[in-house]
């Protein structure tokens, strides 16, 4: 079930009417039923992944907590991570392998005949492995207590609002919300539809819009003039990021309703003075678990430089390998690398005084900088092969005489880009439902009409699916 | 208290929304129409003189270039009856689902409805087609509600849509999955595997080579018209019991016009076993919507293969003698039935 869709509009308050006339102990039942209905709305079989995925976790979690020793815990933690990446690997990197391995073998004249696996990945795999991952790693480390409580265990794992691209909870901070008897309020009714339909304007309004002119230009950018080419690979930003964006804020705002508050996944990435700062903006909850569970136990920055360039290097290549089982995400994660490696050498070198964290002209100039490197970055994450993504920086570079095309965006395209452009500007370091709160009662609801009128009149009639739904 | 606050936003919401509904009508829609769903202009096109409205898909209105009479089977229709004013909508791939639509869309004063029965329309090559999205998306903005919840259902995809892999798919699952029935044993028992029988043995020419353009076209009758048709569960069976209900309800007369299949061809290409199921469906189709004293002009038998336009592919285009043909017996039934004065 997508959440731009007449199925989820329908869900969502049959759940939260449900959920606040049940008696507050049995909601996790409901939750999770409602859950579990939400993900097998997609494919039924694959509900098993994630039943697998809770009980290995649920079942490792109490064993680990029997154990005082970390050398006795040891043993239910590589289980649970061979298990969970196993799965994840098993689906999701199988046929990358297996079809790089006979490309390989291939070089030297070997023919091996490795099988192809022909299933559908399942969707959010990546997002509720991580996730129970970091139980399980807390719980190793003694920073968590094992739950005892199979359904809140089954809850926080399948939770329907973030289960297939996010925000990855921490156990830490989701459980006890899911345990809590909330009690209806008007504020977090009234803040979680502000989220919904703020983030179905970014998804239906803003990406699906932007999306059909990136397609055409992905699709044959030999046709186009360099300027459109240049305006695609700006509109892929921004499609990607309205995209991501609005499914994160219907995710916290559906949870919201609930009196559930789910961690921030955006704030306003694209006014990121540098890439470090880029990625405590943009898609937060896995930038804060790769530190958490990778960069921090790789010993971060406080080691040797060229230990500590491998660090990142590390991180980034992984997190590109996260998103997908391309040699394109491996170099979307490289450029990143990069350019955060080259960033904060020219800042060491150059005693560059750190900018302050507002919104300034200086910011402004630096937030276009970095703009352009995420910009660039993108080509190789929307390119299906390596060889497209190049061949999108020749054109852009060669395409300049008058024979290419221009790209046909109407003015309502450019009006509503503007719209989220300047949303961003007022949105800097808040968030939207408090943002609105501030303002008067008038205009706090032309705001909602205005938003709600766009997302049913402008909506893209194209069918784009959240691009995160993929990984 | 809560409860008040919800009810004054709920009310301001519905009243928000209604006022947009007005500032959609007056500026937005019209476009909107055009843009999705450009049939209207079809529709808007029938004059209000008419009393015979015709439905039809591209059988219709295609003819083979130089005839001496490309005028459509409705156009042709509408001469044969001179007292009564008969005219035609027109629109690609259309099924009864589609039919449903646009008839809602009629406000015309009409006595009679004529509607295409295409009986390869039943079988999944055509139900899974990846057209149906697109035919599906457009009929969204013409359904009866108001303009600006049709719009939020366009905007929020509420209709089928599924990709072309999807489709093709659902289309691979029937074909392996539905049963035929054969009187005897055979070597296949489902379209999909008695394809691949065809594609394997293939149709030798006179001096026994394989036959590879023939062996192709006879793997395309297969899979047009193997199948089994369900009335119990069919959709398209369903959608036209919907329009049977709702032309009723207009006190419209109904007309189904079960179009010619190449069954010259299907007998050369594949033989008895097809015709058999071809027979088999059209005898159910035609038992099924007399039961419902429905009035079916049947002319599956009635075009012969020199007459189809399209020799290397099943489709219902006729040459002038074809249309001519289903004209006529089309305009016989309705003189016969509700007109016969005339």
């Amino acid at each position: 079930m997508l959440f731009n869709t007449i199925d989820y509009i329908i869900f969502l308050p049959v759940v939260i009417i449900g959920y606040y006339l049940i008696a507050p102990k049995y909601r996790w039942v409901l939750l999770l039923a409602a859950s579990y209905y939400f993900y097998m709305c997609w494919k039924l079989e694959y509900i098993f992944l994630i039943l697998i995925s809770t009980l290995i976790d649920y079942l490792c979690g109490i064993q680990m907590s029997k154990h005082e020793s970390k050398k006795k815990r040891r043993p239910y933690l590589i289980l649970s991570l061979v298990s969970n990446l196993g799965i994840l690997v098993g689906f999701k990197y199988f046929n990358f392998f297996s079809e790089n391995i006979r490309l390989l073998f291939e070089k030297f004249d070997v023919s091996v005949d490795l099988p192809i696996l022909e299933f559908l990945l399942p969707v959010g795999i990546s997002f509720y492995t991580f996730q129970t991952l970091s139980y399980s790693i807390d719980v190793y480390k003694g920073k968590q207590k094992a739950e005892r409580h199979l359904g809140i265990f089954a809850l926080y794992v399948a939770y329907f609002p973030q289960l297939v691209a996010g925000p990855i909870e921490r156990f830490s901070r989701l459980a006890p919300q899911l345990k809590q008897h909330h009690k209806l309020e008007y504020d977090n009714l009234a803040n979680g539809f502000r989220l919904i339909i703020f983030g179905l304007f970014a998804k239906m309004v803003i990406a699906d819009n932007l999306g059909l002119y990136v397609n055409q230009i992905y699709e044959q950018p030999e046709i186009y003039h360099s300027f459109s080419i240049g305006c695609g690979l700006i509109f892929y930003s921004f499609q990607i990021y309205g995209d991501f964006f609005g499914y994160s804020l219907i995710a916290i705002g559906s949870a919201k309703l609930m009196g559930v508050n789910i961690m921030d996944n955006f704030n306003t990435p694209y006014l990121s003075r540098n890439i470090a700062e880029f990625w405590q903006r943009w898609h937060i909850s896995l930038s804060t678990w790769f530190r958490d569970y990778l960069y921090y136990p790789l010993g971060g920055n406080r080691v040797k430089v060229l230990r500590w360039i491998f660090n990142i290097l590390i991180v980034f290549v992984i997190s590109g390998f996260w998103h997908g089982a391309n040699l394109t995400f491996l170099f979307w994660g490289l450029v990143f690398a990069l350019a955060y490696i080259i960033e904060k050498g020219v800042n060491h070198f150059l005693s560059l005084p750190k900018p302050e964290n507002s919104l300034t002209l200086a910011r402004l100039l630096l937030s276009v900088k970095t703009f352009i490197i995420v910009t660039i970055a993108w080509v190789f994450f929307r390119s299906q092969t390596i060889e497209t993504a190049f061949d999108m920086f020749y054109y852009l570079g060669n395409n300049n005489s008058g024979d290419y095309q221009n790209l046909p965006a109407g003015t309502i395209m450019w009006v509503v880009l503007s719209l989220f452009l300047l949303t961003d500007l007022l949105l800097f370091n808040t968030r939207f439902d408090k943002w609105i709160q501030s303002k008067s009662l008038f205009v706090r609801w032309f705001i909602y009409f205005l938003l709600i009128f766009t997302i049913i009149v402008f909506a893209g009639v194209e069918e784009f699916a959240f691009i995160y739904f993929q990984f | 208290m809560i409860w008040t606050k919800i009810t004054y936003r709920l009310l301001a919401l519905i009243t928000g929304l209604i006022a947009m509904n007005f500032i959609y009508e007056r500026w937005f829609h019209e476009s909107d129409l055009q843009l999705h769903s450009s049939v209207i202009n079809k529709i808007r096109a029938v004059s209000e003189e008419t009393k015979v409205l015709y439905l039809g898909e591209s059988s219709n209105n295609t003819f083979r270039s130089g005839e001496s009479d490309e005028r459509s089977i409705s156009t042709m229709i509408d001469s044969l009856l001179p007292k009564v004013k008969v005219s035609g909508i027109t629109n690609e791939a259309s099924h009864s689902g589609i039919y449903k639509t646009l008839l809602k869309n009629i406000d015309e004063d009409i006595d009679v409805v004529v509607i295409t029965l295409n009986s390869r329309s039943f079988g999944a090559g055509w139900k899974y087609s990846s057209l149906e999205t697109p035919l599906q998306k457009s009929m969204v903005m013409l359904q009866n509600y108001p303009p600006l919840l049709n719009r939020l259902l366009l905007s929020f995809k509420n209709y089928d849509i599924k990709s072309a892999e999807e489709r093709s798919k659902q289309v691979l699952a029937a074909w392996s999955e539905e049963y035929l029935s054969f009187e005897g044993a055979r070597p296949y028992s489902t379209t999909n595997s008695w394809d691949y029988h065809m594609a394997i043995t293939g149709i030798k020419d006179s001096s026994g080579q394989r036959n590879q353009a023939k062996t192709e076209l006879a793997c395309h009758y297969i899979k047009s018209y193997a199948f089994e048709l369900d009335t119990v569960n069919d959709i398209r069976i369903k959608d036209f019991d919907e329009i049977i209900r709702f032309a009723r309800s207009k006190k419209w007369k109904v007309v189904l016009n079960l179009l010619a299949e190449n069954t010259d061809k299907a007998d050369l290409l594949v033989g008895s076993d097809l015709l058999a199921i071809m027979e088999r469906n059209r005898k159910k189709i035609v038992d099924y919507f007399q039961s419902r004293n429905v009035a079916v002009v049947d002319n599956y038998y009635e075009v012969r293969d020199s007459s189809f336009i399209d020799q290397n592919w099943t489709t219902e285009h006729y040459d002038q003698f074809g249309r001519m043909t289903i004209a006529q017996n089309v305009a016989d039934e309705i003189r016969r039935q509700f007109y016969s004065k005339h």
